[in-house]
């Protein structure tokens, strides 16, 4: 029926089959799980892409709407719908989570079918956060998603990945127990006011009385502990450090962005006039982070600890987009969210692969790669060069649209961004250094392999993407901004509620 | 009566009768018949299925029998199908587990039966007295069924069990004392809105005592030992049936309260629950110990639901089976992992994930579903009992019962952290699992399949929660 | 939009962007053949800008402008950049520059690079770089000129460490990315309050013509205290001083040299190092808005130019010396932009690149003869050795001195008449004695090296192959006659007005020409050198390190900002937030847990007793 037919229920469906049923598969199957794994992620994939093409710029509305009661006792409907920023992160998670399968064949050894099985499930909730307008749906994905990345961290991760894993948890669950509170409350507040339950977004705008701002501080601390924003980011390194490298790929390319992403679809339309009080600090937060984490970063001596800061200094400036409703900057912003997801997606993938043939994370025991693995050496580079914003690669178009749109609204914030501009190349550079350049001292590197076809089968989409989204961002620019633009109609103070999802195609 | 309710009210019947009937055939035949003597059993799991698949749907009428004494409505019908489900599950841990010494085994499954047959009673009760003696007949076969091992743990908890059960039954006599002097009939309907101060004093002693049952605190402090000493299919029969019952008759005095000083007191019962259980929680290392707190725990989050006028009440119902499925699932997972006559330590559980993976695997869901998590139902319950509750103008206690639930996470982690992150000590082959295992794993999945599609269950307790 | 369409121009920049790609993927099997094709690479950016030139002439003179845009770049939100390119005058002379001397020092790198492994990967960072300073000089708008201004940052970074096994190369290139990085911030912090005023006021269009034709509208803002415009000017001076190695960022050119010596010629003399004067030629008509913010370039040029001179003065090795040389040339050319004379900073710019361009491969022959000796002590009396080599860097070295008819004496003069017309009273002295001690330390050079007995007079030193000679003696005619050549033409070109200057500035400059020559002679004599030394001793050694500008930096900034970081990592995150407030509250929680089951003690008097409290408690609140 229609859940199957409509190809945005389909791309939460998809994963979600496949990995129940990679979870359940028979032991003797174990040794097909990793094909099985990767072929379920390109089949969603496909799904993706079909969305994409699918996708008419031109129309603000959502698109493949889905609008089903599903417990209409607590006026709670199955609604779904995309715009142009849902749709860019949906396809970044399934391009993710397939390159993040690809590269797991080599370093996932025991019980694999779990593995892939939780990798797919947590693609379909992303997908499903990503996908959601009911606010009850929203909840489920958002809390659904941390099950199975709980385990991807446990169960497959590095030496403290309990540690990280109930941190991880239990962080986002306490963060998201008063978005629970305030959520019941304002659909409470609704209920009173309009006699009927209704938990859809649209119908919600309006009814945040008096206590708006306590609300939105709720929702917020939920949606800043995920972005995450100083000071509530300690779970992200031992997180990101732990995972395995396709968990490290999601939590870092994905995970973060519904953060953000709950920022601009749930936080700021529900509490237009809280949030544009708070907005300000949100976006000092932000600029803070950006210097914080980056100054972090550089005495990191764990490569991927070190990455998972520069994640924070990168989400920082988005925020600092985000929160300055000026149509260039969140256009940037939303960019610059799919854009850090395939830079720090590669970048994680990078460290991976080193992790695979070397199995340490630590920056001393390289050295003088270049010489052993130049190819290696030269898309690490050229993914380093995207993350610190190189003009010609995806980073700095990002970077730009926000550092100049957010400068008309809050110059100081976006003066300190700036100099992360600056910290970036220090922490980047100074790790490419120490990683590749030098003599080759340890023997060890000297014989590492240099990339297989395999490992440049899911390298080499995410590097065309950076130049091509560096070079011609036109084609994503064109579905982000209608959808900036409506994010920021709909932070006006008393706006009207985004007009009703069109019908899927 | 017209003939289609006397009918109805005739195959209404047939399941206490049928359990009834079963517990006395599993106590006398065995002597007669020498291939019944181990099959007591199998006797009682087949009257509480055969109850289960006679079950016909409500009219959605008050039927009243033995003069007002017992009113058969689809709330009864409801709790009734729940009673018949959840005596099924126990019978069928008992069943694998096989806790009780081979001579007691007749008399085992007779308390049990009777217990569900006082259940049953206590849910069809119209009136207040009758509901004492239903309570009385529900509790004192568990009093007896908690030191059936004859062990030291178990005989303690027994002893520790009726000492302040009866305590609590005196304390429900003397409420329902003062209030027979404002209200002779006792029935529910005639109570409903009774003054003074006699009456107030009344309804909460009854409160008291009924809040004995549901283990609410500062009533719950026998739960932990009686839980861990008591064999794990006693203990998940008392965190599962007994505490619905309580439950069910605290949420009909409450119905009877109108706002004021009263209902506030039930505010603090639930406020003081959800922070005491999930924090003691914390501390736990023994498995049964932990869920004990855990059913403290959550009857707090039931307690949150009164507050939420009928829809509030549809919560509950829907909460009840939920939170009964979780914990009688965990405790089959505590039964069938062994351990000593405390039962299993967290840590025992170690490496159970490569052991028996599908055994871990539905403890994962009864714990997710424990802690409210998607897409187990137990978050679809909490979300409905803390919207009701939100709808019914308690924000705070919402508040505090969803970061009561985010603390509750950690304990309810740490046994799927032990399972399925912590290397075992000794390296033990994958074993073959049990009934207890088939059952555990039958359990998440109805859990699993409750959360998606919980408007199969949601509507039932919707239209049962209006006969209140 | 006027300037006609003309769609070569991107042909003057595709061929490199072809030879770096293609010396990059096929390096292993195409040497020589590589090699051949960035060198033609290059000559086909040179002839394309010839071309365009002679239809730029055709051009009548207020209308020579050639425009090219290939596509939309980004437009987000009113906020929008072409990937477009210009060619107007001045990047015509800079595209030629580029080009042109790019062209010989790529012939010259194909012989002295011959027996390095890297030799593909080199051509394809040399080809990559010509590539992003093309982009860089031609581009519409300030965003692909950033582009490529960042782009030549990365270039230098891979030339600069290029023999990456070495740490202290790799920790050089690091240097000069990072120190670049600073200065682009400024530029790019310029940049983005120039668009925010611009957009505020509803001209949100960034290509150069359309700022020029705004740039009335910032007048009126005062930002931070100051006038718009002078704050935007003082940011892009910033960037221009971090790209072009002035004060306060010039740490990290003399650490450049330890790129192959072709690199520090094309990179670190004739080109990348001058995108800062570029900058300011191309951002003209806002410098002269804000004459405070030209006071300050004025100031600065000066100062550097004086204090380079002076490193440059004491250093031993022969590339350090020609490195702060061309800090100080760099100084000049701020100097004249500072005083408004900007035709005569492109044409002391263009001298420039022919002169020290000459001296740098000079340079390059005489350690590839000496087998890598950089130390101008070891040198000596190679004259008859190095013949050829010697009577071409004589070339340079008169014309940089600022011998009266070369190139050097007419590019220094214009800029000093620029000065004195400016009325910067001690700019003009510190120009004239800089010009004074660029004399002498680029004659104490040729004095030790070639002229002064020294200890590699005994070994044998061959000649330098002729594919290195051919490009160095190209670059002497240049150094020799571009002065005349250009002396009228350039300036003209530029859009500047001729003027007459005062008679006796010619005058004095040669003679302070003169006088740094005969300094030079002299004071490289074993026994007038060591008096020197003895006397000024404390100069001596602070000049020689460089002002200890390293080491400065080091403390004041380096250092704390380490100590900041690591006090950000381990303390602030690993303890106070993670420790303390978030392992805090869990423990906060499990002890309130341990604290409640210890009531669990058991007995069952204590139950019971709670549990009759409980009921009274409950009693007494309702009654």
């Amino acid at each position: 029926m229609e859940l199957l037919t409509n190809p945005l229920s389909l791309m939460i469906l998809l994963p979600a089959a496949a990995g129940l049923a990679l979870l359940a598969l028979p032991e003797r199957f174990a040794g097909a799980a990793a094909p099985l794994g990767a072929a379920a992620a390109f089949a969603s994939l496909c799904v993706a892409a079909r969305l994409w093409l699918g996708f008419d710029p031109a129309v603000t509305a959502m698109q493949f709407g889905l609008d089903r009661p599903w417990l209409p006792y607590f006026g709670i409907t199955y609604s779904l719908g995309i715009d142009g920023l849902s749709l860019a992160l949906i396809i970044l998670a399934a391009l993710l989570t397939a390159a993040g399968a690809l590269a797991s064949f080599g370093q996932i050894k025991e019980s694999r079918p779990a593995f892939y099985g939780c990798l797919l499930l947590t693609e379909a909730a992303l997908a499903g956060v990503f996908a959601a307008r009911d606010l009850f749906v929203f909840y489920l994905f958002w809390e659904a998603m941390l099950v199975p990345m709980y385990f991807l961290v446990g169960v497959w991760g590095g030496e403290r990945r309990v540690h990280a894993a109930v941190k991880f948890f239990v962080y986002t669950v306490a963060g998201s127990a008063l978005m629970l509170a305030a959520m019941l409350w304002l659909a409470a507040a609704r209920h009173a006011a309009a006699g009927a339950w209704s938990f859809r977004i649209t119908d919600l705008c309006g009814a945040a009385g008096p206590a708006q701002g306590a609300l939105f501080a709720a929702f917020a601390l939920a949606f800043a502990v995920k972005v995450p924003l100083i000071p509530l980011h300690t779970w992200l390194p031992d997180a990101h450090a732990e995972a395995p490298t396709a968990g490290s790929v999601l939590l870092a390319g994905l995970l973060l962005k519904t953060g953000v992403y709950g920022f601009i679809r749930i936080g700021v339309p529900l509490f237009p006039q809280a949030a544009a009080a708070a907005a300000p600090w949100l976006a000092g937060a932000g600029a803070a982070g950006v210097i914080y984490a980056s100054l972090a970063a550089w005495r990191q001596r764990d490569i991927k600890r070190l990455i998972a800061y520069s994640s924070i200094a990168h989400l920082g400036l988005v925020v600092v987009g985000i929160m300055s409703f000026d149509l260039t900057a969140v256009s940037g912003a939303a960019l610059q969210m799919f854009n850090h997801g395939v830079s720090t997606g590669a970048l994680f993938l990078l460290a991976g692969l080193l992790h695979e043939r070397r199995h340490t994370r630590l920056i001393e025991d390289y050295g003088g790669l270049a010489a052993s693995v130049p190819a290696f050496a030269a898309v690490f580079l050229v993914t380093a060069l995207s993350s610190i914003g190189l003009p010609g690669l995806n980073g700095f178009v990002g970077e730009a649209l926000v550092l100049f749109g957010s400068f008309r609204v809050y110059p100081w914030a976006a003066a300190a961004a700036l100099s992360g501009v600056v910290l970036s190349a220090v922490y980047m550079l100074g790790l490419y250094q120490q990683v590749f350049f030098g003599p080759l001292r340890r023997t060890e590197n000297r014989v590492i392999a240099d990339l297989r076809p395999r490992e440049w089968a899911c390298l080499l989409p995410l590097l065309a993407l950076m130049f091509y989204v560096g070079l011609k961002p036109g084609a994503l620019l064109r579905r982000l901004e209608p959808a900036a633009a409506s994010y920021i109609e709909s932070a006006r103070p008393g706006a009207l509620p985004p007009a009703a999802p069109k019908e899927g195609k | 009566m017209n003939p289609e309710l006397s009918s109805y009210a005739a195959s209404a019947l047939a399941g206490p009768l049928l359990l009834a009937a079963a517990a006395f055939a599993g106590l006398i035949l065995p002597l007669f018949l020498r291939p019944l003597r181990g099959a007591q059993g199998l006797l009682a799991l087949g009257a509480a299925v055969t109850g289960l698949v006679f079950f016909r749907r409500p009219p959605s009428a008050e039927l009243a029998l033995f003069g007002g004494a017992l009113t058969l409505t689809p709330l009864t019908a409801y709790i009734w199908a729940f009673a018949l489900a959840a005596t099924a599950a126990v019978c069928v841990i008992s069943i694998s587990a096989q806790a009780e010494p081979e001579e007691f085994r007749g008399e085992y499954y007779f308390l049990l039966l009777m217990s569900a047959c006082g259940l049953m009673a206590l849910a069809a009760a119209g009136d207040l007295f009758t509901a004492f003696i239903a309570l009385e007949l529900m509790s004192l076969p568990v009093y007896a069924l908690a030191g059936i091992t004859r062990g030291k743990a178990g005989l303690e908890a027994a002893l520790k069990y009726f000492m302040l059960g009866s305590f609590g039954s005196a304390l429900l006599i003397m409420g329902i004392a003062l209030l027979n002097a404002v209200c002779p009939s006792l029935s529910f309907a005639a109570l409903k809105g009774a003054q003074g101060t006699a009456a107030a004093a009344g309804f909460m002693l009854a409160t008291a005592g009924f809040a004995f049952k549901t283990a609410l605190v500062p009533f719950h402090m026998w739960v932990p030992d009686v839980y861990e000493g008591a064999p794990a299919q006693v203990s998940a029969f008392m965190a599962a049936a007994v505490k619905a019952g309580g439950a069910l008759l605290l949420c009909r005095l409450f119905c009877l309260l109108d706002a004021g000083p009263a209902r506030e007191a039930f505010w603090w019962l639930a406020a003081v629950t959800m922070v005491t259980a999930n924090l003691a929680a914390l501390a736990q290392d023994g498995l049964k110990r932990l869920l004990a707190y855990s059913s403290v725990a959550q009857a707090g989050y039931l307690a949150t639901a009164f507050f939420g006028g009928e829809q509030g009440r549809a919560a509950l119902l829907y909460y009840v089976p939920v939170y009964a499925a979780a914990t009688v699932g965990a405790f089959a997972v505590a039964a069938a992992a062994g351990g000593g006559e405390k039962g299993p330590a967290v840590k025992d559980l170690a490496g159970l994930a490569r052991r028996r993976p599908w055994l871990a695997a539905a403890m994962a869901v009864f714990m997710l579903s424990l802690a409210g998590i998607p897409p187990a139902a137990g978050f679809f319950a909490k979300f409905y009992a803390f919207a009701a509750a939100a709808a019914g103008g308690r924000g705070g206690l919402v508040v505090l019962a969803a970061v009561m639930s985010a603390v509750s996470l950690f304990y309810y982690l740490r046994v799927t952290v032990v399972m399925f992150m912590a290397a075992p000590e000794a390296e033990q082959a994958p074993e073959a699992g049990g009934a207890g295992e088939v059952l555990a794993v039958l359990l998440a999945a109805g859990l699993l399949a409750a959360g998606l599609f919980s408007g199969a269950l949601l509507g039932p307790a919707a239209a049962a929660a209006r006969w209140f | 939009m006027e300037g006609n369409y003309y769609p070569l121009i991107k042909w003057i920049l595709l061929p490199p962007l072809a030879g770096a790609a293609l010396n990059l993927f096929a390096r292993r099997r195409l040497r020589a053949a590589g090699a051949a094709a960035a060198c033609l690479a290059a000559l086909v950016s040179f002839g394309f800008s010839a071309l365009a030139l002679s239809d730029l002439l055709n051009l009548p003179p207020e209308n020579r402008l050639l425009r090219d845009t290939l596509f939309n770049w980004f437009s987000a939100g009113g906020f929008s950049a072409d990937a477009a390119f210009r060619f107007d005058p001045l990047s015509a002379a800079m595209a030629l520059i580029v080009s042109g001397v790019g062209f010989l020092i790529h012939l010259y790198s194909a012989a002295y690079m011959k027996d390095d492994p890297g030799y593909g990967r080199y051509f394809s960072y040399l080809n990559l770089f010509l590539f992003f300073m093309l982009a860089l000089v031609l581009a519409d708008n300030p965003l692909v000129m950033f582009a490529g201004w960042e782009g030549v940052g990365l270039a230098s970074y891979l030339l600069i460490g290029f023999w990456y096994a070495d740490p202290e190369k790799a920790a050089a290139g690091k240097k000069a990315f990072i120190t670049n990085r600073v200065g682009d911030a400024g530029l790019l912090g310029g940049l983005m309050l120039m668009s925010a005023l611009l957009a505020a006021q509803g001209a949100p269009a960034l290509d150069f013509s359309s700022l020029a034709a705004n740039a009335h509208l910032l007048a009126g803002h005062t930002v931070l205290g100051m006038a718009a415009p002078t704050l935007i000017c003082l940011l892009l001076f910033w960037g221009a001083a971090g790209k072009s190695a002035q004060f306060p960022l010039h740490v990290w050119l003399p650490d450049a040299m330890a790129g192959p010596t072709p690199v520090s010629a094309l990179i670190h003399a004739a080109t990348m190092v001058t995108a800062g004067v570029y900058l300011l030629a191309r951002l003209s008509f806002l410098f002269a808005m804000a004459p405070r913010a030209l006071e300050v370039v004025l100031l600065a040029g000066a100062f550097t130019a004086f204090a380079a001179a002076i490193a440059a003065s004491v250093q031993k090795d022969i590339k350090k010396v020609l490195a702060y040389s061309t800090i100080s040339q760099l100084g000049y050319m701020f100097m004249a932009a500072g005083a408004g004379a900007f035709s005569a900073s492109v044409f002391h710019l263009a001298t420039h690149s022919f002169f020290k361009a000459l001296l740098f491969l000079g340079a390059g022959s005489l350690i590839h003869a000496l087998g890598g000796e950089q130390d101008l002590f070891k040198m000596g009396g190679l004259a008859k050795k190095l013949p050829v080599t010697f009577a071409l860097m004589c070339a340079g070295w008169l014309a940089v001195a600022g011998f009266p008819g070369l190139s050097g004496f007419y590019s220094k003069d214009l800029i000093l008449e620029g000065v004195l017309e400016h009325g910067g009273a001690a700019a003009l002295a510190a120009g004239l004695l800089t010009a004074a001690l660029t004399a002498f330390y680029t004659t104490r050079l040729i004095s030790l090296a070639f002229l002064r007995p020294g200890p590699a007079g005994g070994k044998p030193a061959h000649e330098a192959p002729v594919l290195m000679l051919a490009p160095m003696a190209v670059l002497a005619l240049l150094s020799l006659g571009g002065g005349l050549l250009l002396k009228d033409s350039l300036p003209a070109f530029l859009g500047a007005g001729a003027h007459a200057g005062a008679a006796w500035l010619p005058w004095t400059s040669a003679l302070a020409c003169a006088c740094g020559i005969g300094a030079g002679i002299l004071f490289t004599a074993p026994k007038p050198a060591n008096f020197l030394k003895n006397t000024l001793a404390p100069l001596h050694a602070l000049a020689a390190a460089g002002f200890r500008a390293d080491g400065l930096y080091a403390a004041l900034l380096i250092r704390p900002l380490r100590r900041l970081a690591g006090a950000v990592a381990h303390y602030a995150d690993a303890w106070l937030i993670d420790g303390l407030l978030v392992g805090g509250t869990g423990r906060l929680a499990c002890g309130a847990g341990r604290l409640l089951a210890s009531a669990q003690n058991g007995r069952l008097d204590i139950y019971a007793l709670i549990f009759a409290a409980g009921a009274a408690l409950l009693v007494y609140l309702v009654i």
